[in-house]
C-alpha cells in the first residue's frame, strides 16, 4: 500500500517541475524589473518601452499589465491605461490594487455610461468565481481531486468504522470542491478566450444604427468606453455599451482585450 | 439835553463805522485769491484746419493784461484781429463770491498753403511782469472742394443737398490694439465716430457681443466731445464713443461684429416756399444707420507648453506677497494669512486655489479683495486672498510657499514667482483635545504604486487550467486510483481464498485437537488439557475469522465476533471456556467445572459457530 502513496506522489511533484521557471522567464523578468526601475525614476515613456517589451516576447502577468497600464495613465494615455488594467482584472479578478487604480482612470472617461445594474445573485456568482485567479482554481480542482482520490484508497483500506466514515465524507467533499474549482477555472479561462470584450481607442467616435456609413448615428463613444462586441460584419463590430445600448462602430476604433 | 444828543451822533457814527468796515472786509475777501492766484496765458485753436478755412485763435490770460505782443503768423494770412476783449464776471457759489477776470485777443486767420505751421509764443504783461504763450503747432490740410471762402456751414449744406449717400461723411471706426494675441493678453478697442457733417441725437442700434472674450469698459463719456482729427488726409471731427479692454479667454479665430449706431443727418427732403414765396430746399434730420468695421481676432496658443500649475494669468509686472500676523500661537486661536498677488494683467481670473493649508490648520474659504483698474494700459492693481486659519493641532507647522505661474508678455515665457515660508509654532492651548484628531486627511487622490515585489512572467496562453497537464494529472491520478483498487481487489481475493481454506479446515482441525485433549484427559493430565483446549478453541477461531493465530486475542475475538453478530451468549461462553482454560494451566480450577463439562462445553460451542460462521 504505501508503495502506491509514493508513486501517487512523484506524480504530483512531477506536476509541478512542468510548470517551474526557465532560463528566457528569467531574462524576461530582468527586463521588467528595469521598466519597474524606470517607473520609480518617472521615466515612463521608457518604462513602457520595457514592458511592452516583455510582452512582444511572449510574456504576460497581471503584474505586467498593472504596469504597464499605472506608466500609460502618468503618461495621460487614458485609452491604453485602461486596457491594461482590464488586462490586469483578466488575469488576476481578485487583486485589489488593480481594482482601485482601474477605477481611478475610468473617472477621467469622458461622458462614462452608468451601467446596468446587475441581479443580486450574478454579483455574488461573479464574486465567487472571481474571488482567485484561474491558476489558483486550476490547482485546487487538481489537488483536490487527488485527495479525494487518496481519502478513497483509504477509505477501502481501513478497518474501523469511524475512519471509514470520516474518509469517505472528507473524499466526497474534497470531489465536490474539485469539480466546482473545475468549473471556476473554466468560467474564467472562457471569459480570457472569449475576446468579445473591447476598449474604444479613438477619442471620440460615432456609433451607427446599422455597418454603413450612412446609416443614422445613435450615439457617441468617448477613449477608454468598455464595450462588450455582439456581432462582426466586414469592418464593423456590433457593440454593447455598460448601460445596454448598442450600434455599430468601425473595427479600428476598438482595441480588443 | 446837548449831552444825549452828543451820544446820539457819536453811537450813529460808530454804528456807521462798524458796518462800513463789514462791508469793507467783505471786499477785500473777494479779492485776496486775485493776488495770490496762478496766472496762466494759453492758446486756443482748432489743432487741424484746411486750406481756405477761415479759423481763430485765441490767446487768454486770467486777469488785466495789458502789453500784447502779437506773434508773427507766417504763410498764414490775418483777416482781422487782435481783438481785445476784457471781461469780469461774478459767481456765488456757496455764498462765497468769485470774480472771474479775463482778457482775450482774437485772430481770424485764413490758412492758403498745406502743411504744418507754428503759431509761435505771444507776450503779455500782467501787473508787471510778462507772460509767455507756448508755441502752438497747426497742421494745414487741403481743403474738401478747392472753394476757400465758403465757411463749414455752406459745405455741410451743400454735401447734403448732392448726395443720400452719407457713408463718406459720417462712419464709425473701431480700432483694436493688436489682433494676434495669446489667450488673457489684454486688447484695447476704441470706437470713434468720425463725421463731416451736422448730425445729432446718436442712438446705439448694436453693440459688440465680444463672445469668448472677458470685457470691460474703460471710458463710455456722457456727453459726446468732438475734436477734429485728420484721417486720410480729410478733416473730420471725431469723437469717442467707448473704449474697452478685452481679454480673449480661448485660442481661436473672433470674428468681431460691428459697432452700429443710428445718427439724424441734415437732409434735404423736398422744396417748399419761404415767406417771400421763393421756393427754397427743405431739410430734415433723417435717422440713418452707421456701421463700423468688422475685425478678425486670432488667439494664438502660447509658444511653450503650459506648466501643470499655470494660473492662466498673462500680463507682466507681477508681483506675489504673503504675510502672517503672528507665528506664536495657541490650539484654537487663529492667524490670518494674507496672500497679494499684483500687477497688469487678467487678475479677475485669478481664484484663491493653490495654498496647501497644513493638517494643523481648519481654513475657511479666503475673503478676496481685489483693486484693478482697467485703463489703455491694461488692468492693474492687485487681488488679495486673506485665509483665516484656525490651529487644531499643536507642534511646529510649516506653511509652504505658494507658486504663482504665470504668461510674461513681456518675455513671452511662462515665469514662476513664490511667497516665503512661514514657521508656525503652535502651543498646546487649555481646551485642547485629542477629539479633534480625525484620522488620516485625504488629501488628494493618486493612482496607487506598482507591484515591485513577487513579481511573476509566464507565457502567454499557457495556463495550467485548461492545459493537457491539466486534464492528465486527472487522468493519471485516476488511473493511478483504479491500479490501486484493481491490486487491492486481487489481493483481498488471493487472501480470501485462504481464509475460505482456514474456514473449512477449522472444523477437523479442532476435531483433532478436541480428539488429542481427550487423550490427555484420560490420562489424567489436566494442564496439557486445557492448553489444547484453549489451543482448540482459539486455532478454530481464528481460522474461521482469518486471525493469525498467534495473534489472536480475546478482544479481537469478541470484535470480531460481534461484528458477525454473534449472539452474546455464544461470545460469554467462548470467552468462560477460554478463562477457564487460562486459569486452569496455572492453577486449580477455581469454579466447579470439571475437565469433561469444559470438554463437552467446548465440543458444544464449537459445533453451534460451525453452523453460524
Amino acid at each position: 500500500m504505501n508503495k502506491k502513496i509514493y508513486k501517487i506522489s512523484i506524480i504530483f511533484t512531477l506536476m509541478f517541475f512542468a510548470l517551474s521557471i526557465s532560463a528566457q522567464e528569467k531574462n524576461e523578468i530582468i527586463i521588467f524589473e528595469k521598466a519597474n526601475e524606470l517607473y520609480s525614476q518617472k521615466e515612463y515613456e521608457q518604462a513602457i518601452e520595457k514592458y511592452q517589451k516583455v510582452l512582444k516576447n511572449g510574456y504576460e502577468s497581471a503584474e505586467l499589465y498593472y504596469n504597464l497600464a499605472n506608466s500609460y495613465y502618468r503618461t495621460k494615455q487614458l485609452n491604453y491605461s485602461i486596457y491594461y488594467y482590464e488586462k490586469a482584472k483578466l488575469l488576476a479578478p481578485d487583486d485589489e490594487d488593480i481594482q482601485n487604480n482601474s477605477e481611478m482612470a475610468k473617472l477621467l472617461v469622458n461622458n462614462r455610461p452608468t451601467p446596468i445594474p446587475e441581479l443580486g445573485i450574478i454579483i455574488f456568482m461573479k464574486k465567487i468565481v472571481t474571488a482567485r485567479n484561474h491558476n489558483f482554481w486550476s490547482y485546487l480542482s487538481v489537488s483536490s481531486f487527488i485527495i479525494s482520490l487518496f481519502l478513497a484508497a483509504y477509505f477501502l483500506i481501513s478497518r474501523s468504522s469511524t475512519t471509514k466514515k470520516i474518509t469517505f465524507s472528507v473524499s466526497v467533499v474534497a470531489l465536490f470542491i474539485s469539480a466546482l474549482s473545475f468549473f471556476f477555472t473554466h468560467k474564467q479561462l472562457n471569459f480570457l478566450k472569449a475576446k468579445n470584450r473591447a476598449i474604444v481607442f479613438s477619442v471620440t467616435s460615432p456609433v451607427n444604427s446599422s455597418p454603413d456609413e450612412n446609416s443614422t448615428k445613435l450615439f457617441d463613444v468617448y477613449e477608454g468606453f468598455n464595450v462588450k462586441i455582439a456581432d462582426v460584419s466586414g469592418v464593423w463590430y456590433k457593440i454593447i455599451l455598460e448601460d445596454g445600448k448598442q450600434g455599430w462602430i468601425k473595427k479600428e476604433t476598438l482595441k480588443i482585450l | 439835553m446837548r449831552k444825549t444828543f452828543i451820544i446820539l451822533i457819536s453811537i450813529i457814527l460808530s454804528s456807521i463805522l462798524i458796518i462800513s468796515t463789514l462791508f469793507g472786509n467783505n471786499e477785500v475777501k473777494g479779492n485776496k485769491p486775485n493776488q495770490n492766484k496762478q496766472i496762466s496765458f494759453t492758446v486756443k485753436c482748432e489743432k487741424i484746419v484746411s486750406t481756405g478755412e477761415l479759423f481763430r485763435v485765441i490767446f487768454s490770460v486770467n486777469d488785466y493784461a495789458s502789453g500784447f505782443i502779437s506773434p508773427a503768423f507766417k504763410g498764414i494770412q490775418v483777416i482781422s484781429g487782435p481783438n481785445t476783449l476784457s471781461s469780469q464776471t461774478y459767481s456765488y457759489v456757496n455764498g462765497n463770491t468769485t470774480q472771474l477776470i479775463s482778457t482775450s485777443y482774437t485772430y481770424h486767420l485764413i490758412a492758403e498753403k498745406e502743411g504744418k505751421f507754428i503759431i509761435p509764443s505771444a507776450q503779455v504783461t500782467v501787473n508787471g511782469k510778462t507772460y509767455n504763450s507756448e508755441p502752438f503747432e497747426i497742421t494745414v490740410v487741403k481743403g474738401e472742394n478747392g472753394n476757400n471762402t465758403n465757411n463749414n456751414l455752406n459745405q455741410n449744406n451743400s454735401n447734403s443737398n448732392s448726395e443720400n449717400d452719407i457713408s463718406d461723411n459720417v462712419f464709425i471706426k473701431t480700432t483694436y490694439s493688436k489682433t494676434n494675441v495669446y489667450p488673457g493678453e489684454f486688447i484695447i478697442s476704441t470706437t470713434k465716430i468720425y463725421t463731416k457733417i451736422d448730425i445729432r441725437n446718436l442712438a446705439e442700434k448694436n453693440t459688440p457681443k465680444y463672445t469668448g472674450f472677458w470685457i470691460k469698459d474703460i471710458q463710455a463719456p456722457q456727453n459726446i466731445q468732438a475734436e477734429r482729427e485728420l484721417l486720410n488726409g480729410q478733416v473730420y471731427s471725431a469723437a469717442l464713443l467707448r473704449q474697452t479692454i478685452i481679454y480673449p479667454q480661448k485660442i481661436g479665430k473672433y470674428q468681431i461684429e460691428p459697432y452700429e449706431l443710428e445718427v439724424s443727418v441734415k437732409q434735404k427732403v423736398g422744396k417748399e416756399y419761404d415767406i417771400f414765396g421763393r421756393i427754397v430746399d427743405r431739410y430734415a434730420f433723417v435717422n440713418k444707420p452707421v456701421k463700423a468695421n468688422s475685425v478678425t481676432i486670432t488667439v494664438k496658443p502660447f509658444p511653450e507648453k503650459e506648466p501643470e500649475n499655470f494660473s492662466g494669468i498673462v500680463g507682466e509686472n507681477f508681483k506675489i506677497s504673503a504675510s502672517v500676523d503672528k507665528t506664536n500661537l495657541k490650539t484654537d486661536e487663529n492667524i490670518n494669512y494674507t496672500l497679494r498677488i499684483s500687477g497688469n494683467g487678467n487678475l479677475y481670473l485669478l481664484n484663491e486655489g493653490g495654498l496647501k493649508i497644513p493638517d494643523a490648520f481648519d481654513s475657511y474659504k479666503p475673503n478676496v479683495d481685489e483693486a484693478i483698474k482697467y485703463t489703455i494700459s491694461g488692468g492693474e492693481g492687485f487681488k488679495e486672498f486673506k485665509y483665516l486659519l484656525l490651529a487644531r493641532k499643536y507642534g511646529k507647522v510649516k506653511i509652504e510657499p505658494l507658486e504663482f505661474v504665470y504668461f510674461d508678455i513681456k518675455t513671452n515665457k511662462f515665469e514662476t514667482i513664490r511667497t516665503q515660508s512661514f514657521d508656525i509654532d503652535i502651543e498646546k492651548g487649555e481646551n485642547y483635545s485629542t477629539v479633534a484628531n480625525q484620522g488620516v486627511q485625504v488629501i488628494n487622490k493618486d493612482i496607487r504604486y506598482i507591484k515591485e515585489k513577487n513579481i511573476t512572467l509566464k507565457q502567454k496562453n499557457k495556463n495550467f487550467g485548461g492545459s493537457s497537464i491539466f486534464y492528465l494529472s486527472y487522468i493519471i491520478a485516476l488511473l493511478a486510483f483504479i491500479v490501486f483498487v484493481l491490486i487491492r481487489r486481487k489481493t483481498i481475493k488471493e487472501n480470501s481464498d485462504i481464509a475460505k481454506v482456514r474456514n473449512k479446515k477449522a472444523g477437523k482441525i479442532s476435531q483433532k485437537r478436541l480428539k488429542t485433549a481427550l487423550n490427555l484427559l484420560k490420562a489424567n493430565k489436566e494442564t496439557p488439557f486445557y492448553s489444547e483446549i484453549l489451543k482448540s478453541l482459539n486455532g478454530y477461531l481464528s481460522d474461521k475469522l482469518n486471525l493469525n493465530q498467534n495473534l489472536a486475542t480475546k478482544g479481537e475475538i469478541t470484535n470480531l465476533l460481534s461484528e458477525k453478530n454473534v449472539n452474546q451468549e455464544y461470545i460469554n461462553s467462548i470467552l468462560d471456556i477460554m478463562n477457564t482454560c487460562e486459569y486452569a494451566q496455572y492453577g486449580p480450577v477455581g469454579n466447579n467445572k470439571t475437565p469433561e463439562s469444559v470438554y463437552a462445553e467446548t465440543e458444544n460451542i464449537i459445533n453451534k459457530m460451525e453452523s453460524i460462521l
